[in-house]
Formats: C-alpha cells, structure tokens, sequence
C-alpha cells in the first residue's frame, strides 16, 4: 500500500483484508436470531415490534462496526481506559438514574430505546486487560494478575448488584482465558480461580437476591426428580414457580427430537408456555422449531464465530490484539454456551442472551462491535507494539 | 513453557470439549428422552371440553313425553384459581397466612362466613400488613411468596392496575423500610386503603348477589329444577374447598379395596349452582375476568311433567352424575371403551404423533375421557332411568383442543361429536295411571283404621294390562313413603302378601283339568256339600259361609267363594297339583325341566318386583288352596287373570313390542267354565254389592286373606273387562288393599277401588272410547 494514498482510500483498503469467513458467520447468526426472534414473537402483540428492532440494531451495528473497523485499533488501545472508566461510570450510575424494570435496574431509558451498559462493560473489559496483559511481564506473575482481577472484579460486582448474575459469571472466564493467553503460570490461574471461588461463594451469600439462590436451589432438585416423583405437590408448586420457565424451555427443547416441529411451529413457542423465548430461551425456540440438527448448525455457527476469532487471535502476531480476539472469543464462546447450557438446565437459570442470535440490541450492538474490532484487528499486519510480544 | 499460540490452542479446546459436552447433553435431551419431553409437550396444551350428552326422553303410550332432557348452564367454581385471582380468595387464604406467621394468632384461620373472621375482616387484617414483611428473608420464602401472590391479587383487583404495576409498588414500599402497610402501597398511585377496601366490599357483594340470585332461581320450583336445600349456594361450597386446600385433601375412591387417591380436591371444578338462568350465566361469561375462579358450563337438566311424590315418579326412577352414583371403576371403564368408539381414536391423533405414540395417546385419551365422564355424564339411579340406562344415556360431546398458556382454545384436532339418547316409549298410559294413582290414594284412605302407628302397613296398590299384549298400563300404589319404585305398595312385601281367593280360579282350572287327564284328584261328584266348617289334620278350616249343595257346583263354589269346596279339591290334588296349578299360571317358580318353565317371568324390566313363591312348610294344603302360602305382586296376578280372558298368558312388560305368550290351548274347556263362574262372581257372588263391574261386563275374583294376629285382612279383587275401545286393549287389572280392617273383605276394598277406575274411565269421553266402548273387532 502507498503511504501516500489518501487516509480514506488506506482505511478503506482493510476491508480487502477482513476476514471473509468471520464476516460469513456472523451475518449468519445474526440472520438466525432474526428468523427466530420473529418466530418467538410473531404470535404476541406485546412483543411484535422486536423482530424489527433487532434488524434496526443490527443495521447500527453493522454501521458502526465500520467506523471500528475502519480506524486503526491502536486507537482503541489507547480509548480502553477511558471506555473502562465510561463504563464503570454508567454501571454506577444505574441506580440512580435507570427506571426499574422486572425488579431490576439494567438499562437506561432514552426515547425510543434503551441501553445495557453490563454488555459493553464486557468489551470495555477485555480492552482494558488486553491494554494491561499486553505486557508479558505482568502476566507471568501473581502480582501482575491483581490488577487485572480488580479491573475485572469492579464492572463483575456492579453488574451483579443490577442483579444480573448471568452476565456477572461471562467476566470469570474472559478474565481466566486473557490471563492464560497472556502466560500467566497454571499457579496464576489457579490462584485466580481460587479467589473466584471465594468471591462467588461471599457473593452467593451475601450479594445473591433470593430469587437467584432460589434459582440454583431448584436446578440442584431437579436432578432428582423422575417418573415417580414428579407428579407430588412439592414438584408441582416448584414448577410452578421457581422451575417454570426452565421446565418449559426442557419441554420446548425435549420435544424438538430431531428435526423440530418447523419454523413457526413449536407448540411451546407458538401458545406462549416459555415467557421471554426472544430473549433468555431463544436456543429453546431454536431446539424446538428445528430440533437437534437445526440447533447443531446454530450452534456451529456461533462455534464458527467464536473459532474464527481463535483462528485469528492465533495468526495476529501484534499482543494487544491478539489478546483481544482472545478475549472476544472467550466472551462469545461462554456465552452462547451458557445459554444453551441454561436451555438444557444444564446450569442453573441465569437470563443471559445468546450472543448475536437473542433478541436484545445492547448484546447485539457490543458483540457486532466487539467482532468489528477484531476484524479490524485480523485486517492489519503490524509490526509489535509490545517488546516481549512474540512468545 | 507453551507458546501463546499454544494455549490459545489450549483454550479453543476447552470451549471445543464444552461444546461437545452441550451436544452431547442436547442429544440426550432432544433425540435419546424426546418421548418422554414430546409427552410433556402435549400435556402441557391438549385439553378436552365436554359437552353433557342429551339423555333421552321417556314418552307414555301415545308418545306423551313424561321426562325429557333440556340444555341449561351450571355455574362452578375452581378453588385454585379462585384464590389466587380473585380478590375475596385471596384476602381470605393470605390473611390466613399472615395471622399464623403472628405468635399469639397462630391458630386464626379466616373464613367465607359472615362472623368476625370472615372477608371483611380479612382484607382488613391483610392490607394492615407491614410491607417491610414482603422484602427478602424477612419471612420465609414459602409464606412471602404466597402472601405477595394474595396481596397482589387484592390490591390489583380492587384498583384495576395491572398486576406487575402493584407488584412494583409492593416492592418499592417494602425495600423502603419506612413501616407503611400494604393497603397505603398504592397510594402514591391514587389509591389509598379505604377506596381498596371499598372496592373489596363491592367484589364480595357482587358474589353475594350472584349467590342470591341462584337461591332465587332454586326456589322457583316447579318440579323441574332442584329444591333450594339441594343447591349448595357459593359460599358453602368456597367454605368446603377453603378447608379442603389448607389441608391439602385430595380425591380418593376405593378400588379393589384399596384407597387410591388423585388430583387435590381444590384442583377440580366444583359446581355450586345448577339449572342457571340464562340471564345470569351470560352475565357471569361476560364478567369473566371480575369472577376469575367461577366457571359457567354447559349442562343438561331432566325435566319432569310428572308431579312429584306420585307412583308414576317413583316409577320413573331418577339420575345422578355418574361420579355420585358410579357402580364400580370397572362399569366406568367398559362404558368409556363403548362411548369412545375405535375409530374416533384412530383419527383423534395430530398429524405430529407417530405411529409409535398413537397407542399411549389413545389409552391417555380414555382415561381423560372416563374422567369427563365421571363429572359430567349422568345415569340412571333407579326405576325406569336406571334399567333402560343403556338406551337413555346419550353420549358425552368431547372436543380435542390444543389451548396456550392461558388455557384459550387455539385450534381443535377432533371432536367426539354429542350425541343424544335414544328416547324410551313406555306402555303406561298417563291418563290411566292418574286415575289408578288417585283411586289408590282414596281406597287407602277409606281403610284406615286403628292406632296411627300402624296406618303405614294398610296400602293399596293396583296393577292395569292389557290382556292380549301384556303391556303394564298403569301401576300404583299407596301411600308412596320411599320415592322409589321398589317402595311402592305390592312391588316389594314382607310377610303380608298372601293372595287369598283370588288363587281358586286356577286351583279349579287344575282340578277340572285333572278330572279329564286322570291326575289325582277327589271327582267333583264325590265332594261334599259345604257346611261351613272343615277338619284337616286337627285343625278346623272354616267358610265364610254354609253354602250347601252350591258348595259342590264349581261356578257357584268359584262365584260364592266356598272355602270347603276348594279345601275339598286340594286334598285330592294334592302338593303337587296345587303347584302346578300356581306354575301354570306362573304364581309359582319352576324347576328345572319342569313343562310350565316358560309359565314363569323371572322379573320385569323396569320395575323391580318380588317375584311369587310359596310357602309349603307352615301352611297346610287346604290352605294353600285359597290362598294362603301362597304370594305374588298385582302385577303377576294380573298376568295370571290375563290368561284366564284370553287363553295365552302374556309378558308383562313396560316397553311396547313382540313378546313370547304361552298357550293354553291344553285347558281351553276348563277356561270357559272358569270364566263363567268369575261372572257369577260378579253377577251374583262376592262381587254382587259393586253393581258397576257387572254392569260393564266384568269378569272377576275377590279375595280376602287374614294376615294379622287381630284378623286384618289382604283385601284383593283380579278380573278383567271385555274387550273395547279404540285403543285395542282388554283392560285386565288386580288391585289390592294390605291390611284392612277384620270384617272388611276384598269385595268391599278392592273391588272399590276397581269401581273407582271404572268410575273415572266412564266419566272421560276420551278414556270411555278409548277403553270401554264397544270395539269393531280386535
């Protein structure tokens, strides 16, 4: 490329070099999460508007994806910290100044829309340890991982305070996957996981709503339950209540056998069995509506997003970005993980969204944005700008 | 050490095995349990609506409907749903669970009563309920849930906000730990807590009125709708299943005896008013959601155009829901399998079941549909509903639906379409059984006598035929204690049934036929004259009078009813001929082989009558030839009589068609003889004194057996009218009087009672063509 072309031509010339495959994925799933959004809600007037509100902040995302795409990623290492402390801002601004909503104060309201600072607060995280871990040195030690277990630790508590649980829990992994990447010794790691432990357990007693503990409480029962046992009024009332929504989501999933029932036309989906479908059981729809084979090829498709970010954090050679990809690949991949894992009553209900493909713009915004960046990122072949950056 | 390559390869792998392990799980979830999921599935939205099938009618001889079905609406009410949608059930359920959450109220429990815990009371108790109560780990998570459910409930149904706005509310006012009580949680939204409790008053009122008005409805009874002491009226029942749910009580039945139990007693539908007026069913449908908790259904009401208390009701017999009146689990399943025909089965599953689940959904669809038939099929209990049930009985209307969450239809896979019973034509005739019931009623009344503690053993009874056919025209009695067919006087005796003479035509029959077959007998010739009295093995056996030489002759012996002459006959018949003259006629069981076996009626259709026997161990022979030892209802001696007019003796039977008749073409000349002295009888023998039977051509025996140790008296008269009138019937009948004063016989009784028939056939044109006029040949 010619120094001397025009900024926009050399800007615009990354785009021969995007990963064309990433791009193929993530189009993909996020054509996936618009067909079932519309499934999940073409039947119920409250919630109608959704399936055209996801295209509208998938067209945002897109459109600001170029405008992250396009400049340098530098430029981000350099805003990580200012986007870190905007974030953490806005997480500590909720109480105050977010409506509640459900029992929870997750979004601020604007005309027309809201915003979930908790999801940006995931790539604000993951800039700010990739900003931090792109020196090796700090990474080998314990001391070095400190820092990045505060920095990660604040927005985590914040965001369980909301209380958003779900969300809380994606930081673990993202900070345990960054770190390791980094090259922190399995001792680190293990450190870190032992502190995470203790934190969760602190957490579970005395940050947890009650709802929440209840949560986990239920999916601990319900390993037990069988054939003779569920029918008792003890079962019945838990179903009812605490174990409702992922009792239908088992149903919902159970049913879909092979190939589903078809698109549209998943009994629990269609008369409304499995409240917020869209959102926190979108895989249920997917389970349901095209069976395993149809949830093989949406989750081979988000692999394939989460695989492609690997792919590419393994081929950058530059520190800072290929600890992002890293970390946007963690972010991703436990995510939609996690979902399906809660749609299978896998894990205990936690109300996270699969990335890309639930319905919601905060999640569809940040990712669109975060994989933008990693793009940008699999787009330049830049010298290092960390000295020890080659191992 | 690794390289960042490496481990980042190290960290894909992890998110590669927790991929394959989410797959893994999936296949499990989605192919490996898919039945049991896809079951589940199902259960969740397929539902059953049933429509009660029309049962059908019972029609009198001339297809005038005596019972017949008509649609009408019942109201019932869901205690789950209504304690936890509807304002009322939930103050009373959370006040309940509040006072106990109190140390020194631990044992209140509030009530739907009108006393100082009842809903007023509750509500009150509840909205006073600090708000700081509801916020976590204050109390435990049970109790909170369910008294933020109650109080939700309560305040969003007497404000009209919707329900997530309360609950914010509720929240907000219990995070706020500034001690505010749930009732003022509303009022930064304008409602404070005596408009709620207004409004509350107004939603008990508006059950209060509705139950009002189903009493009202009740207590206009014409004999079609249930009396009000049988409508258990709303607040009775809310009571009833308030205990029910605080204990947790569920269904149970005995089968094979063992106790099996199944859904809570609060889960199921309980009706509390039936035979609801439209005006208020409409209204209830369309306030719907003010009465969450309270169903309107569909239903079906038995309509009488018989008074009540009369013999003809008491006939009729009764129904009942099949699950207050179920036989056995066993008579419930074979009439599901009859009822749910194959073929709907093959066609009720949804193009999505396999062939694999088709059999596990049919058996589901019959247990749904025997449990739909236990609430809202009816069958007969007794009577004539009862016996012809099988023809009654229409079949319970089923639609297969699929219904969403909130139990709306959404689409209809089948249908087991309703349908109506077949309606049953009884050979009563409705104006002849008026008249029958009304002369009972008055021939009772005439002989009562002595202490009234023993009134309840004199009764009358009457039973009309028709000669030719067999068809029971009419049957009453007096007085009608039970209710019920069985109950009714001459159906069902104990002791008191003795015939008296009204056997002798039949004894005579034997004896004549005897003489000219050669079976043992004492020849007519060789009787002796009558004197009045007669020594039988040291006993003396009287006449009611000396009758001389006329005691020899057989018309006059039959016409004056001289005991000698037949004491006389019986000894020389002996046992057996005795018997066989009771066999003939079918007074009598028979053995097997015995070639009177198709003489005998092992019992009617319909009405459940004692059959005849005898007595030969405390009666001596004589006796038992006029009568004594000897008992039968006034339906079998009516048969018998028949078979004197007619030469065949008949089935009896309460529906019209073919039956089998016995000839008697082997006694044809003794009839004749027979016949003449039952017109004696009445032209100049103990029937004298009712002119009106001679008058009418009548041909019949009075009888009068001593059955009480002071010589109370059956009081008996058989016979039958010449055939006539446009019906084409030949009116044979039996009446009877239980227990008439000594001194008082069959003629003076019985015969009345007859006379009174007649009396009232006569005085109706109608009844006079239809049954005595002379007729153009039949």
């Amino acid at each position: 490329m010619n120094d001397w072309a025009p900024l926009g031509k050399r800007r615009l010339d990354v785009l021969r070099n995007v990963d064309g495959w990433l791009v193929l994925a993530t189009v993909a799933a996020c054509l996936c999460g618009l067909v079932f959004i519309g499934s999940a809600t073409s039947d119920d007037a409250l919630f109608a508007g959704q399936q055209s509100r996801q295209a509208l902040f998938a067209a945002c995302g897109i459109g600001l994806g170029f405008f992250v795409l396009l400049p340098h990623y530098v430029h981000w290492l350099r805003a990580s910290w200012v986007l870190y402390a905007a974030v953490v801002l806005a997480l500590l601004g909720l109480p105050f100044f977010a409506p509640e909503i459900n029992g929870a104060r997750r979004w601020y309201a604007f005309p027309g829309f809201s915003i979930q600072p908790s999801e940006f607060a995931k790539l604000a995280v993951v800039l700010a340890l990739a900003s931090l871990l792109r020196f090796q040195s700090r990474a080998r030690t314990f001391d070095g991982l400190l820092v990045p277990m505060v920095v990660t630790a604040v927005p985590a508590l914040l965001v369980l305070r909301q209380p958003d649980l779900g969300s809380a829990l994606v930081f673990g992994p993202v900070l345990l996957a960054m770190c390791y990447a980094a090259g922190a010794p399995l001792r680190g790691i293990l450190a870190v996981v032992g502190i995470g432990a203790v934190v969760f357990v602190v957490a579970y007693f005395e940050l947890l709503h009650d709802y929440q503990r209840e949560r986990i409480a239920v999916w601990l029962q319900h390993w037990t339950w069988n054939e003779h046992n569920l029918h008792t009024y003890e079962v019945q009332e838990v179903l009812r209540g605490a174990g409702f929504q992922p009792w239908q989501a088992l149903i919902a999933m159970g049913s879909g056998g092979l190939l589903g029932h078809g698109i549209g036309l998943g009994p629990q989906n269609r008369y409304d069995f499995l409240p917020y479908r869209s959102e926190d059981y979108v895989f249920a729809v997917i389970g349901e509506e095209i069976g395993w084979v149809g949830c093989l090829c949406v989750l081979g498709i988000v692999t394939a997003v989460a695989a492609g970010l690997f792919a590419m954090a393994m081929r950058v050679r530059e520190r800072f970005g290929r600890l992002v990809c890293v970390g946007v690949a963690a972010w991703i991949g436990t995510q939609s993980l996690c979902h399906v894992a809660v749609c299978g009553w896998l894990v205990p209900a936690t109300g996270l969204p699969m990335p890309l493909v639930s319905y919601g713009g905060s999640s569809l915004l940040a990712a669109l944005l975060a994989i933008a960046l990693c793009l940008n990122i699999g787009a330049r072949r830049e010298p290092i700008l960390a000295a020890d950056g080659f191992r | 050490m690794t390289t960042t390559r490496t481990r980042i390869g190290v960290i894909a792998g992890v998110f590669a095995g927790a991929f394959v392990v989410v797959v893994l799980h999936l296949w499990l979830l989605m192919v490996s349990d898919h039945a049991a999921w896809a079951a589940r599935s199902d259960d969740n939205r397929w539902a059953f609506r049933s429509v009660p099938g029309r049962r059908g009618a019972l029609l009198d001889r001339f297809g005038r409907e005596l019972v017949r079905d008509e649609p009408t609406t019942e109201l019932a009410v869901h205690y789950v749903r209504f304690r936890v949608r509807h304002p009322v059930g939930a103050a009373v359920h959370g006040a309940t669970t509040w006072a106990r959450q109190q140390p020194t109220r631990a044992g209140t429990t509030y009530d739907y009563g009108e006393g100082a815990l009842g809903p007023a009371a509750a509500v009150q108790e509840l909205l006073a309920m600090p708000a700081r109560k509801l916020a976590p780990r204050v109390l435990e998570k049970d109790v909170a849930s369910s008294l933020a459910t109650s109080v939700t409930t309560v305040l969003a149904g007497c404000s009209g906000l919707p329900r997530s706005r309360v609950f914010a509310s509720l929240r907000q006012a219990a995070r706020s730990g500034d001690g505010v009580a749930v009732g003022d949680a509303l009022v930064p939204l304008g409602f404070d807590r005596q408009a709620l409790i207004a409004a509350f008053a107004q939603r008990l009122a508006a059950l209060q009125r509705l139950e009002a008005r189903c009493f009202a409805a009740a207590q206009q009874n014409d004999g079609t709708r249930p009396a009000a002491e049988d409508v258990p009226g709303l607040f009775v029942t809310l009571e009833h299943l308030r205990r029910a749910s605080l204990a947790k009580e569920r269904v149970t039945w005995d089968e094979d005896g063992e106790t099996k139990e199944g859904s809570l007693i609060e889960a199921v539908r309980r009706s509390f008013a039936s035979d609801v007026p439209y005006e208020i069913a409409a209204e209830l449908a369309l306030a719907a959601e003010l009465f969450a908790g309270i169903e309107v259904l569909p239903a079906a009401k038995r309509v009488r155009t018989v008074a009540p208390g009369t013999a003809l009701q008491a006939l009729l017999g009764g129904v009942s829901a099949i699950d207050k009146a179920l036989p056995s689990r066993e008579w419930l399943a074979d009439l599901a399998e009859r009822e749910m025909p194959d073929e709907w089965l093959a066609d009720l599953a949804p193009p999505d079941v396999d062939g694999a689940d088709a059999p596990a959904l049919r058996a589901s669809m019959r247990e749904r549909y025997s449990r739909e038939l236990l609430q809202r099929e009816r069958r007969g209990t007794s009577g004539i509903e009862l016996a012809f049930d099988a023809e009654l009985m229409g079949r319970l209307g089923l639609r297969f639906v699929e219904v969403d969450s909130r139990r709306r239809e959404q689409a209809l896979w089948s249908h087991l379409r309703v349908a109506a019973g077949e309606s049953v034509q009884l050979t009563i005739d409705v104006d002849l059984q008026r008249i029958a019931e009304a002369a009972t009623v008055a021939a009772r009344a005439r002989n009562l006598h002595g202490a009234e503690s023993t009134h309840d053993k004199i009764q009358a009874a009457i039973a009309i035929l028709d000669a030719g056919s067999g068809d029971l025209l009419a049957y009453a009695g007096a007085p009608n204690a039970s209710g019920s067919a069985a109950g009714l006087p001459g159906v069902v005796w104990s002791g008191n049934g003795a015939l008296g003479s009204v056997v002798k035509p039949f004894v005579l029959v034997e004896q004549l036929q005897s003489e000219s077959t050669g079976r043992p007998h004492v020849p007519l010739a060789s009787l002796a004259a009558c004197g009045g009295s007669f020594r039988y093995d040291g006993q003396t056996m009287r006449c009611g009078h000396a009758h001389y030489d006329a005691g020899r002759d057989p018309v006059e012996a039959l016409a004056a009813s001289c005991n000698l002459f037949f004491y006389q006959c019986a000894l020389g018949l002996g046992d057996d001929g005795v018997a066989r003259s009771l066999r003939r006629f079918g007074l009598a069981p028979t053995p097997v082989g015995d070639p009177f076996a198709a003489c005998w009626q092992p019992g009617m259709r319909g009405l459940p009558a004692s059959r005849p026997k005898r007595d030969t161990e405390r009666t001596p022979l004589p006796k038992r030839a006029v009568g004594y030892g000897v008992e039968a209802s006034p339906i079998d001696v009516a048969r018998a009589y028949a078979a004197l007019a007619t030469g065949w003796l008949p089935t009896v039977a309460l529906v019209p068609g073919p039956r089998s008749r016995v000839s008697l073409d082997d006694v044809g000349g003794e009839l004749e003889l027979v016949r003449r002295g039952l017109r004696a009888c009445v032209e100049r023998g103990t029937a004298k004194s009712l002119p009106l039977l001679a008058e009418l051509g009548v041909h019949g025996k009075t009888g009068t057996a001593e059955v009480g140790a002071r010589d109370e008296n059956n009081a008996w008269f058989a016979g039958w009218l010449p055939p006539g009138g446009d019906a084409g019937v030949q009116l044979c009948c039996c009446a009877v009087v239980y227990w008439v004063e000594d001194g008082v016989h069959g003629g003076d009784a019985a015969g009345q009672l007859v006379v009174d028939v007649l009396q009232a056939l006569r005085a109706d044109p109608v009844l006079h063509a239809r049954y005595l006029a002379p007729e153009g040949g039949r």
